[in-house]
Order: structure tokens, then C-alpha cells, then sequence
């Protein structure tokens, strides 16, 4: 304990720090106009309400849209967008991944398919399953499936691959079949690769969410952002990237603590 | 003793083909009765850990067979349990499930598992770490999950293959003396490769000194020192002629 302790008081403190000059210097550029006329200068004249508004009018803002039901109706829709997409996605490409790396047959079969797929960005979809699903909720969900499954398949793959075979002949002479040595020995053993592919994953989804809510749709956090854009809004624009960065961060950290951390506290 | 041998090395061979044929075994004889200790010793590449891999089932000679147990061996079998040199101690699984391995295969009951797994786990001396996973334990310590669990999974032949090739001297000779006091408290028929001569003479009956590439059968040699035995023994002088007897073989030109 004491040790974790030397360890995280200089990161809070240097942490605080620059949290603390960064804003400052923020502020005090964004206020700059309030005193002199920034417009004359050239470097300067970004920093106006216009285009970079003080850190004020943002929280103002943000309190603003917290009070009203649309902002936590989009986030809402974001967040349940990302997470069934998330969720369907990612079982569909690590099984694929899992059973390419455990049976050759599948794997020659399938392969071909996913390498002419998984170049492609998932974005360049977004027009057609817009096209064929319509605007709502369906076209968005599979843009999410298909980003994660692409991205979840090949770790899967690449960690059934790379399974020690000391491992493999120690369970196979203790007497263990295939199916326990898939169970007990080769799916843990994977799990550091399917991790990374799943937080990687994770972050893509969220910036697909929000690139696929800016062309084409009603609702969501992506939508009102491009709302606010095309009302010149930009106070409203940045208090929209604010919850992103929040909500993103708030998936991360509770994803890593509380299912992968877990599954992964046998490495070293 | 039983006068039906466990293990029968019969007319060995063993090459690999890559560019050209190696030729890794050749004519390889002996035979290994009921609870005894025997160490294949020999100059490294001379094919000890592809005669153990040959005997465990990982491999099929080129010509020649192994019997145990008057059976051919065709593949892996939980009967032959092999304890590797490298460390085969599954990282994600606590001391218990290591152990427990086995007799899960098995399908054992998980009332029986955990007694079997109690027991072997004290045998080893890790009582109080059933619950510990690999990474907090020693390399010593690992070697004894890796012992207990070969011992759990309820072999009649225990191959190792260097089994503390990879531990610092100290924690060696402390290993080859449980190794020894766990065997006699458990009697298995234990074939445990090594190059290190103290350490076969030390723990087997009998020695088999093989040749080196293409390996063959260069003598056998019985050890009879008194047992138990305790470490003391290694700097007695009837240890120390045998040592060079073995030294001797070794060194000579084929």
C-alpha cells in the first residue's frame, strides 16, 4: 500500500499542475477580448466567443442543456447505440476469431472473405446501410457490430495462434480432450490478445457512433453536436465533444476495472 | 520387484528429415521395472528430451517401439505424465487448479478432487497456497505445483525432462532431496532425464549413459548407494568414483 502511495502522490500533484496552468492560460486567452480587440491581432483573433468560448460560457452551457431532457435523451440513444452494437459485435468476431484459430477448415474457408472486408473502413457503409435499414436505429447498430467484430476477430485469431504448446502437451498428457484444453487452456491463454482487441474496439466504436451520427441521422450525441454546428452554436458544439470525452472515459475505466482487470489479474 | 518390466525400449530409431535425414536415435534398448528410478544421461543433443518425448507419446519413432505395460505406446496418455524442463504451470490457474487438472480430465468429482489435491499439495509442501495464482510463487515453488499436479493426475510412469534444469543450484540440490523423500513416500516408476551426472546418480537405481548424436546406448550403470538418501551423500568418496566413472564415459570419444 505504502509503496502504491509514493507512487501515485507525484502523478496527482504533477497532474493537478498542469490541469491547473493549462485551464488558467485557457481563460485567460479566452477572456483576452473582453479587454483589448483581438480581432486586430492576427494570432489572437481565434480567441473570440465566436470560435473559442471561455471556459464560463461552456460550463455555463453545459448547466444550461443538464436542466433540459434533450441532451441525456441523445446521450442516451449514443450510449445504447454503442452498447448493443458493442455487444452483438464483439461476440460475433471474437467467435469467428476463436473457431479460425481452433479449426484450420473454418479458417481457410473464411479467411479469404475477411481480408477483402477488413480493409475497407467501416464508415464507407454508413451510406448504404443508411440505404437499405433507413436512418434509424438498425443502420447505426450494424455500423457498430461490423466496427467491432472486424476489429475483435483478428486478436482472437492471433491469440489462439500464439498459445504456448508447452501448455498444450502438459494438458494433453494429463489426459485432457479438445474441448477441455479449448476450455481451460487455450481461451485463457488467448485472453490478453482478445482484451487489447475489445478496448480497442471499444474506443473505435465510439468514434464511428459519433462520425456515422454526424451523416446521417435524427438523434444521438453525434447528431446533436451537428446540430449545434449548423446553428453556429459552438458553445453547444463543445459542451457536446465534453460529454464525449466524459462518457468515453467513463466506458473505459469501468470496462477495465471491472471486467477486464479482473479477467487478466493471473499476468504478471 | 516385479519381474515384468514397466517400460521397454525396444530397437529405437529416430531421425528428422529436413534438408537432409538426422538421425537423432539409434538403436535404442532398455527396459525399466516397476517403481524404479532411472536417469538417462547425456551430452546435450544427443536426443534425451526426443527419447522422453518418444516414450511419452508426443512423438512416433522412426523404427522400434515402446511398450508400457505390455501395450504399444501409440500417443499422450494421463498415465505417463511428462513434468517439462520449461515451466508448464498454467499462469491463470491457482495452485489447486493446476493440481486438480487432472483429475478434472479425469472427470472426477469435485469432492474427490479437492482431497486428492489436498493431499498432493501437502506432499509438496504448499499447504497454505492452494489459492495462490503462479505469479506469486518462486520457481522452486512452481516446480512443486508442476510435481504435485503430475502426481495428482494418477500416473504409473513420471517422465521428467529436466525438471529443474532452469532452478539455481541451491534450490536444485533442496528439489533433487523432495523429489526423493515425495517418491519414496509415493513410489512411481520415474524416468528423469538430465546432463547433470550428481544429480542422476544422486536420485536414480540405475543410469543410462547414451552416446551423443546419433544417440545411442553406451552403458548402464547401477547405482547402489543406500537409501533414503540424504544430500550428504554427494560428497562421499563412493559418490565422487562414481561421478567420475560417469565423467569417463561421457567424455570419451564414441
Amino acid at each position: 500500500m505504502k509503496k502504491n502511495q509514493s507512487y501515485f502522490a507525484p502523478q496527482i500533484k504533477y497532474g493537478m499542475i498542469s490541469l491547473i496552468v493549462g485551464i488558467g492560460i485557457y481563460t485567460l486567452l479566452t477572456n483576452l477580448y473582453l479587454y483589448i480587440n483581438v480581432k486586430s491581432i492576427f494570432l489572437l483573433s481565434i480567441f473570440r466567443p465566436q470560435y473559442l468560448p471561455s471556459p464560463q460560457i461552456i460550463w455555463h452551457k453545459m448547466v444550461d442543456l443538464c436542466v433540459g431532457r434533450v441532451i441525456w435523451q441523445n446521450i442516451f440513444i449514443s450510449v445504447v447505440r454503442v452498447l448493443l452494437g458493442y455487444i452483438c459485435g464483439v461476440t460475433i468476431g471474437i467467435s469467428l476469431g476463436l473457431l479460425m484459430g481452433w479449426y484450420k477448415k473454418v479458417d481457410l474457408y473464411i479467411d479469404p472473405l475477411i481480408q477483402i472486408l477488413r480493409p475497407i473502413p467501416p464508415l464507407a457503409f454508413v451510406t448504404l446501410f443508411t440505404l437499405w435499414f433507413g436512418i434509424g436505429e438498425i443502420s447505426k447498430i450494424l455500423i457498430i457490430m461490423q466496427t467491432a467484430a472486424v476489429v475483435t476477430l483478428i486478436p482472437a485469431y492471433q491469440g489462439v495462434k500464439s498459445v504456448a504448446s508447452i501448455y498444450i502437451d502438459a494438458a494433453r498428457c494429463l489426459g485432457a480432450n479438445d474441448k477441455l484444453i479449448f476450455r481451460k487452456i487455450v481461451l485463457p491463454s488467448a485472453m490478453p490478445y482478445i482484451i487489447a482487441g475489445l478496448r480497442i474496439a471499444l474506443g473505435l466504436c465510439w468514434a464511428v457512433i459519433v462520425a456515422a451520427e454526424y451523416i446521417a441521422s435524427t438523434r444521438g450525441l453525434g447528431f446533436q453536436i451537428i446540430w449545434y454546428q449548423r446553428l453556429m452554436s459552438i458553445d453547444g458544439v463543445i459542451v457536446g465533444i465534453v460529454w464525449l470525452g466524459i462518457i468515453v472515459y467513463v466506458f473505459d475505466t469501468l470496462f477495465r476495472h471491472c471486467i477486464f482487470n479482473p479477467i487478466l489479474k493471473w499476468m504478471e | 520387484m516385479n519381474l515384468k518390466p514397466k517400460i521397454i525400449v525396444r530397437n529405437l530409431f529416430m531421425s528428422f528429415k529436413q534438408e537432409k535425414e538426422i538421425k537423432v536415435l539409434e538403436n535404442i534398448n532398455f527396459e525399466i521395472s516397476l517403481n524404479e528410478f532411472v536417469s538417462i544421461i547425456g551430452p546435450s543433443g544427443c536426443g534425451k528430451t526426443t527419447l522422453l518425448r518418444i516414450i511419452a507419446g508426443f512423438l512416433k519413432p522412426t523404427k522400434g517401439e515402446v511398450i508400457c505395460d505390455g501395450t504399444t505406446v501409440k500417443g499422450p496418455s494421463p498415465s505417463r505424465v511428462v513434468v517439462f524442463q520449461k515451466d508448464a504451470v498454467f499462469p491463470w490457474m491457482s495452485v489447486r487448479q493446476n493440481v486438480e487438472f487432472g483429475l478434472l480430465a479425469k472427470g472426477v468429482s469435485q469432492e474427490e478432487r479437492t482431497r486428492i489435491s489436498n493431499y498432493f499439495i501437502e506432499l509438496v509442501g504448499l499447504k497454505g497456497f492452494e489459492d495462490n495464482l503462479p505469479k506469486t510463487l518462486s520457481g522452486g515453488m512452481r516446480k512443486r505445483v508442476d510435481l504435485a499436479r503430475a502426481y495428482a493426475a494418477g500416473p504409473e510412469i513420471l517422465l521428467m525432462d529436466e525438471p529443474f534444469g532452469s532452478l539455481d543450484a541451491q534450490t536444485k540440490s533442496k528439489m533433487q532431496e523432495e523429489l526423493l523423500k515425495i517418491w519414496e513416500r509415493e513410489k512411481r516408476t520415474i524416468l528423469f532425464i538430465t546432463h547433470d551426472i550428481s544429480e542422476a546418480l544422486y536420485l536414480s537405481d540405475r543410469v543410462i549413459v547414451l552416446t551423443s548424436r546419433p544417440g545411442k546406448t553406451k552403458k548402464i550403470i547401477k547405482v547402489s548407494l543406500p537409501r533414503p538418501r540424504k544430500n550428504e551423500l554427494k560428497f562421499t568418496p563412493e559418490f565422487a568414483e562414481l561421478e567420475r566413472e560417469v565423467w569417463d564415459l561421457i567424455q570419451e570419444k564414441i
